[in-house]
């Protein structure tokens, strides 16, 4: 206990020295909790983003859906089904959708596009299709058309599209209907193609009355999947073709790109470390030198070398410590705001990551795993480093130090 | 004179033996007379075959050389009057319930043609089977209970086939199209097309069935059956024009 007041009070005999090694941990902490911040930030938005406007985080699809995303494998939906899905604990809401890939024909051009029906409402909570409208609204049962759809085949609200396509069991899909309404979904790939109708119209569009391609799951938050999953498996006749997916089998390739990009992260987060604990132990030794002679002549007069060592080693783990926590709290309301404010890219690199099928934002994570690993992975630094001055005091020629 | 006789002979055999390795390309072009006229007319159904369900067209078809074709929907009720036009390279699509003519954008030449095995593309690719490769006479088979050259057929540098290579079963007597393997650029068989059902139809005698299997997709295949045709009924081109759509019954 004494030791570690000598400590103390030594950290502020000199605080300047003090300040600055606290610093040098403060923005090792900082950068770290802000690099994986930025890492993990990124791919929860593409997994948000796809998992509201695609899959949802279970799905209800028929099995062959996933391998053949085609209108044949609809499948029945009434309300009954709906209470008793709606009523596994967790379930926030179901989202039933059919969707077909069908020709979107103008006056003069003819476009591919992929025709969703939905429940306005439901999609709404799901991924805030509503607030997305630049013109119109989805309830008129006309359709609404992506923007840039709707820009390439030269229609504005009021023209009429025709759709062209194959329904329910290659059954011709043909209609006629008015546009109400525009909108802009926030990935790329879906304002280029997306058209939304009622369900209803949809699948009468498609020659599928009362069925649906999917049933999107939203959970409540910290429900448990894998226990609603299990749950709703257990609700389908076993003899069905539909079954119950969950994100990460419905989205592989994003899955495989997000640990791809982990991988090369991980380098990098690698040499941010190196240079961190160089940064640390920079510091650290120029102080331990400084202290020559001091420990020189603490030596002399009696101190055993085991105790200083043992006093200099709190020394550097107190700093750690306090650079640690300084770092923590300075890095969370940083974190916090960028969390809240994704920073929009600039025109040129937003428009490069639109090509990539990614919004142009740059999202945070506020996860707080990652204020933990990053603190402890600084603060083991800082451990390893504080064996350095441990070392020289063992080592100490005390004649040469003290007369320094 | 016994020279002469042996010599006579001698060209006999040779002859003979030239008689079993004819030209391919003689072989193909009689095939093709056979099947196609300078016109046709012909009402035929599809199946489609898909491993949870099988759904049945009829309809009727008019021909024109390989240029033009025209196709009108008579069953399934719901897709009454709906007509495919082909022109040279391209394929409206006139549709009675919306009362509009569509030309099929190049991106959905790939897709599947009415459900089908075949795809868009199949119906206006024009590549000849005598200019567009190399023929070579493998073996001789018997299907359908017919005799048949084996023809392997290699397409050319710079032609539009899509296949790496394309077997041909043709019978010897009567030059009926019996089979047809198309391979792939792994050298994996792709589809394979089987005719059978020799019939009379029209002036003609032709297999009257013909069964399309994509080797890649489990439980599908594709039936076209000709329930009757007239070859060579004079047609004019204006019968294939975009306006000439809406008319056809």
């Amino acid at each position: 206990m004494l030791l570690f007041k000598l400590a103390w009070r030594n950290l502020w005999r000199s605080r300047k020295r003090s300040l600055i090694t606290m610093s040098s941990v403060f923005f090792a902490v900082l950068l770290a909790v802000f690099a994986e911040s930025v890492n993990r930030g990124s791919h929860e938005g593409m997994i948000r983003n796809s998992v509201s406007y695609f899959t949802g985080y279970l799905q209800l699809q028929d099995s062959a859906y996933m391998d053949e995303p085609s209108l044949d494998y609809c499948f029945a939906w009434d309300e009954q089904q709906e209470a008793a899905f709606a009523a596994v604990p967790g379930v926030k809401s179901l989202v039933p959708r059919v969707q077909g890939f069908v020709l979107a024909a103008s006056n003069s051009k003819t476009r591919g596009a992929m025709v969703l029906g939905i429940d306005p409402a439901r999609e709404e909570a799901l991924n805030g299709l509503q607030s997305q409208l630049i013109a119109g609204n989805f309830e008129s049962g006309g359709i609404v058309l992506a923007d840039r759809l709707a820009e390439r085949l030269g229609l504005a609200l009021g023209d009429t599209v025709v759709l062209l396509g194959q329904g329910y069991q290659s059954q011709q899909a043909a209609g006629a209907y008015p546009v109400t309404g525009l909108v802009k979904p926030k990935l790329p790939e879906l304002r280029k193609q997306s058209a939304y109708l009622l369900l209803s119209d949809a699948q009468t569009l498609f020659a599928a009355e009362g069925m649906v391609s999917s049933v999107l799951v939203m959970p409540h938050e910290n429900a448990s999947i894998s226990q609603m999953q299990a749950k709703m498996q257990s609700l389908l006749s076993a003899d069905g073709y539909v079954m119950v997916r969950n994100w990460e089998e419905l989205l592989p390739e994003l899955l495989a790109a997000i640990e791809f990009d982990n991988a090369s992260n991980r380098i990098v987060l690698v040499i941010l470390y190196i240079v961190i604990g160089f940064g640390i132990f920079g510091t650290v030794l120029t102080m331990t030198l400084e202290r020559r002679k001091e420990f020189g002549v603490l030596v002399s007069v009696g101190m055993r070398r085991g105790r200083l060592a043992l006093m200099t080693l709190y020394e550097t783990l107190l700093l750690g410590g306090m650079g640690v926590i300084a770092g923590l709290l300075g890095s969370m309301p940083i974190v916090a705001w960028f969390y809240d404010h994704p920073v929009p890219l600039s025109a040129e690199l937003g428009e490069m990551s639109e090509n990539f099928g990614v919004d142009p934002f740059i999202y945070f994570s506020a996860d707080p795993s990652i204020f933990l690993s990053q603190a402890g992975i600084v603060m083991g630094m800082c451990a390893l480093v504080a064996l350095y001055p441990v070392l020289y005091v063992k080592k100490l020629n005390v004649l040469q130090a003290s007369r320094a | 004179m016994k020279r002469f006789t042996l010599w006579l002979s001698l060209l006999l055999v040779a002859s003979s033996l030239h008689a079993q390795q004819p030209d391919p390309k003689d072989i193909l072009r009689r095939m093709e007379d056979k099947s196609r006229g300078e016109s046709a007319e012909m009402t035929m159904k599809m199946t489609v075959v898909r491993p949870r369900f099988t759904r049945e067209m009829k309809m009727k078809s008019w021909s024109k050389g390989q240029q033009y074709s025209l196709v009108l929907l008579q069953e399934p009720v719901r897709d009454k009057g709906t007509v495919f036009l082909k022109r040279q390279k391209e394929i409206w699509n006139y549709v009675p319930s919306v009362d509009r003519m569509i030309k099929l954008p190049p991106s959905m030449m790939s897709q599947s043609w009415m459900g089908s095995d075949f795809s868009n593309d199949d119906l206006v690719r024009e590549s000849s089977v005598i200019n567009d490769y190399t023929h070579k006479i493998l073996r001789s088979e018997t299907k359908e209970g017919l005799d048949c050259w084996v023809i392997e057929m290699l397409p050319k540098a710079g032609s539009s086939v899509v296949y790496s290579k394309v077997v041909v079963w043709v019978s010897k007597a009567d030059y009926y199209h019996l089979r047809t393997e198309n391979y792939g650029d792994k050298g994996e068989l792709v589809s394979t097309m089987v005719m059978s059902d020799i019939k009379k139809l029209g002036n003609r005698t032709l297999p009257s069935r013909m069964e399309l299997t994509p080797m890649d997709k489990k439980g599908h295949k594709t039936i076209m059956v000709y329930e009757a045709a007239q070859f060579d009924v004079p047609i004019s081109e204006g019968f294939f024009s975009v306006q000439n759509l809406k008319n056809i019954r």
